[in-house]
């Protein structure tokens, strides 16, 4: 899924997050987005792509607690990009 | 990072670092009015409780605020979390400080009483514990936290050896014997100080690698 919550309302973007979960039991998901927030609450992987090149792929709650690399730990925190 | 985000962490950086310093005056004054029977500089530590009390609050609130406001990750999630710990332990360590002032406050009044102990070795580690552990805190300083890990043992061995001195004379200076407990007590606020500064240490160790480290005697030597 290419950004399926892109400039959907709080309610809306829910919506598509509850229909993750229950997908999520019987398909294998990838999902494109934007929104550090969503990365964390949908996946149990996140992987950090930056122009092209894989940075980084862990646990969710690994990537977003302590990263092992420089560059996702400063993209995922706002520090550049 | 946001700058929003960036001046709130800032600001709240400045505000533990503020706390730490006025809980580690209160120790100080605390251990001072003990030792010099000081019923003044007792009063004045007891009094100023509400002051580190305010204080707590406010850090609590802005932690809670950059949590909601920006839903921090990484290295700031991890400074966020080790504040709101490190916040309830320096409000714990001025409490300490004002047990051992009203312990202070008792002794002073008993005339004819010396403290049998000499406590400057107790009161001097607890004070540099809390002294580092801010320090460490202020400048990311995984190698001084461990130092401080190292040094809890220490405190304890001293903790021991003064239950085991006054646990003699308790039995042979039984006209003292109150007295004498509220001596092992401040020995007891001393050593409950240094687990505290202990604690700060291991959450600045957390903050900087992501390692928790808490129950894990065997890495002390790191």
């Amino acid at each position: 899924m290419d950004e399926p919550a892109s400039a959907l309302d709080p309610k809306s973007t829910t919506r598509i997050e509850d229909l993750i979960g229950e997908l999520r039991t019987n398909y294998t998901i990838v999902i494109v987005t934007h929104n550090m927030q969503q990365a964390a609450r949908v996946s149990d992987y996140t992987a950090f792509f930056y122009e092209g090149g894989l940075i980084e792929c862990d646990a969710t709650p690994k990537i977003f607690t302590n990263p092992q690399q420089k560059q996702t730990e400063d993209y995922i925190t706002g520090r550049f990009g | 990072m946001p700058k929003h985000m960036q001046h709130d962490i800032d600001k709240l950086k400045a505000k533990i670092i503020a706390m730490g310093e006025a809980v580690e005056d209160r120790v100080y004054q605390a251990t001072l009015s003990v030792i010099n029977r000081d019923p003044g500089k007792a009063n004045a530590v007891i009094k100023g409780d509400r002051e580190i009390d305010d204080m707590e609050v406010d850090i609590e609130e802005d932690c809670l605020k950059i949590l909601a406001l920006y839903q921090p990750v990484a290295i700031d999630l991890r400074f966020i979390v080790a504040a709101l710990k490190i916040n309830s332990d320096l409000e714990r360590i001025g409490d300490l400080a004002v047990n051992i002032a009203e312990r202070g406050l008792f002794l002073a009044a008993q005339d004819k009483f010396e403290i049998p102990f000499d406590l400057s070795a107790m009161v001097n580690l607890a004070e540099k514990m809390v002294t580092e552990s801010i320090d460490s805190l202020i400048n990311h300083d995984v190698r001084l936290a461990h130092q401080i890990r190292a040094a809890d043992d220490t405190m304890d061995a001293m903790n021991r050896e003064m239950y085991t001195q006054l646990k003699g004379m308790l039995t042979t200076d039984t006209e003292h014997v109150n007295n004498l407990l509220h001596v092992l007590s401040v020995g007891r606020h001393l050593e409950r100080i240094a687990d505290h500064a202990t604690n700060i240490a291991e959450d600045v160790i957390y903050l900087v690698d992501a390692q928790i480290i808490r129950h894990t005697p065997e890495l002390y030597d790191e």
